[in-house]
């Protein structure tokens, strides 16, 4: 609907106040809640430290690209790196963490939706598809991520994470 | 009637977060799976988005799906909402008054509004099918969208319904809670709740759960000594809380102090005019917080059927509470023993006089009631003077 800037409703700027008080008032108590817990704003792993090796045949791949990317529902955030495999088709990519004070105060759902893709000979594999529901270092699956992953392989599921890898 | 295992709701109610602003389909190429499979058809028409936030910040994001059952669930549907997830959210859990609910009862502004954007697609969906149960699911501000639709399925008779929360926080007042605890069925009712979550805890009075009588179902891990965040998570407290437990064992760990017996304890021992209530006590005063939110949910159980009847969505709050609190004295004496005592405690904490053995009006509750919370106002205002 069209409204011209002069008929705005009065009672916007009180309703934003009430807002606005509402929001300082449930910060204090989150705050208090958090220093009586000792914590401070705590660091929130969104994708944690990932090793693998790339495989076709039984043979390492070497020079294939390697894609990591990850999306923070909380922030709506993008995030993403990329690497090459070596010549024994090993790749890594470090932990990536990020910190929000709203977000460590207020109670929601963590999701981070994480993919890591394989490109090679101009073919995409899904090497990992997976949603983080914690913000918790290697709280993917409960231990380092480390996976093997063969070109020639059918996507499959190993709990909630999918794609063409096997982890160890 | 059929009902969802924990783990069953457990899992729709966490896994409907991974939609986030993508489709079914694109999910499914993701290799998700939401729980439904070979139990529920979940299509990309299948979901709804509904509208957060207030004013300026209005956001418009998926926010849960409606699906046809099949095999064993043919003629059921279920309605799972999400919760928490992005920024905006929060605005909706703050918008803090009330309006009148789909049955016409007072509930929380924000979440009617979120349950308004998309409840015409949950109509459209509905029309011309005639299904047996409505099984409605939600965590968090997802658990007071299912409240909603739960009183919006069962005021029009469209089906029997079930009611599954997680982590929910309290939808609307009264009256509200006991009317649908009362058309659902407190047996179909699950509310399910972390002890160190604080969301369920909110808004504070005049807002209650359904099931109006009863506690809701603690989850038996964790300990409620300090609150925390984390405790609130779907997927990594609720879901993995649950387990493979049933709604008996999840009954069956409830404690015994859950159900308000130090309360009823607490109040014989007024109504027997014992003293140690001292004016102004905050000790004193979070009892009489604590039996208030007591006896309102028994003085709903007691008045049964009539409760929807007798009182009418016109009355304030105040109005509402004072008469509830008079009527279910006068159909029981019990309540009006323990009204009394209340009153007798509230009398004590403003440091007035304690009237006699009057009976309980209307009016001198709704007075009372009125005069405490213009004290603690003022109390409030005082202490806020301080460091302003």
């Amino acid at each position: 609907m069209h409204r011209s800037p002069n008929t705005a409703p009065v009672a916007r700027p009180r309703r934003m106040r009430r807002l606005a008080v509402g929001l300082g008032l449930v910060l204090a108590a989150a705050g208090l809640l958090l220093a009586t817990q000792g914590s401070a704003m705590a660091k929130m792993v969104m994708f944690s430290a990932v090793s693998g090796k790339v495989l076709h045949n039984g043979k390492p791949v070497a020079g294939a690209a390697v894609e990591r990317e990850f999306f923070w529902a909380w922030k709506s955030e993008t995030g993403r790196d990329s690497t090459q495999t070596d010549a024994g088709g090993e790749f890594r990519f470090a932990l990536v963490e990020r910190s929000s004070l709203m977000g460590s105060l207020l109670p929601h759902e963590p999701i981070v939706r994480q993919t890591i893709l394989i490109k090679h000979e101009g073919k995409t594999y899904k090497a990992w598809m997976y949603d983080k529901r914690n913000y918790r270092p290697d709280g993917e699956i409960g231990r380092p991520i480390v996976m093997t992953c063969k070109l020639e392989s059918e996507l499959h599921h190993t709990g909630d994470v999918y794609g063409i890898c096997d982890l160890q | 009637m059929p009902q969802l295992t924990p783990t069953e709701a457990a899992k729709v109610a966490s896994s409907v977060y991974l939609l986030l602003n993508g489709s079914v389909t694109e999910s499914r190429e993701r290799g998700i799976r939401f729980g439904t499979e070979g139990k529920f058809a979940l299509y990309d028409n299948s979901q709804f988005r509904g509208e957060t936030g207030a004013l300026a910040w209005k956001r418009l994001s998926n926010f849960g799906y409606i699906a046809w059952g099949e095999g064993a669930y043919t003629n059921e549907v279920l309605v799972v909402t999400r919760g928490t997830k992005i920024n905006n959210d929060w605005l909706t859990n703050l918008s803090i008054g009330l309006r009148p609910g789909p049955a016409g009862w007072p509930v929380h502004m924000g979440f009617l509004g979120t349950w308004n954007s998309f409840s015409a697609d949950l109509a459209k969906f509905l029309a011309g099918r005639n299904p047996n149960h409505i099984h409605c699911v939600g965590h968090s501000l997802g658990g007071a969208l299912a409240a909603l639709t739960a009183d919006w399925v069962t005021t029009n008779r469209m089906a029997e319904a079930s009611l599954y929360t997680f982590g929910a926080p309290r939808c609307g007042d009264a009256v509200f809670a006991g009317t649908l605890t009362q058309r659902v069925g407190a047996a179909n009712v699950h509310r399910v709740y972390h002890p160190a979550d604080v969301v369920p805890m909110i808004p504070m009075l005049p807002f209650f759960h359904a099931p109006l009588v009863g506690a809701g179902l603690r989850l038996p891990t964790g300990s409620g000594a300090l609150f925390s965040t984390a405790a609130h998570a779907m997927e990594d407290s609720y879901f993995r809380g649950v387990g493979s437990l049933s709604w008996a064992d999840l009954a069956n760990a409830q404690r015994p102090g859950d159900i308000g017996t130090g309360v009823e304890a607490w109040l014989e021992a007024g109504a027997q005019g014992s003293s140690g209530m001292l004016m102004g006590s905050t000790q004193l005063l979070s009892m009489i917080g604590r039996a208030l939110t007591w006896l309102v949910r028994r003085s709903a159980w007691v008045m049964g059927s009539a409760l929807g009847s007798g009182v009418t969505a016109g009355l304030t709050l105040m109005d509402q509470l004072a008469w509830l609190l008079a009527q279910a004295s006068k159909v029981k004496q019990e309540v009006a023993t323990h009204v009394k005592a209340l009153m007798s405690a509230i009398l004590r904490f403003l440091g007035r006089k304690v009237v006699g053995t009057a009976d309980v009006t209307q009016a001198f509750v709704h007075w009372l009631l009125a005069t405490l919370v213009t004290t603690l106002s003022a109390i409030a205002r005082r202490a806020l003077s301080r460091f302003g």
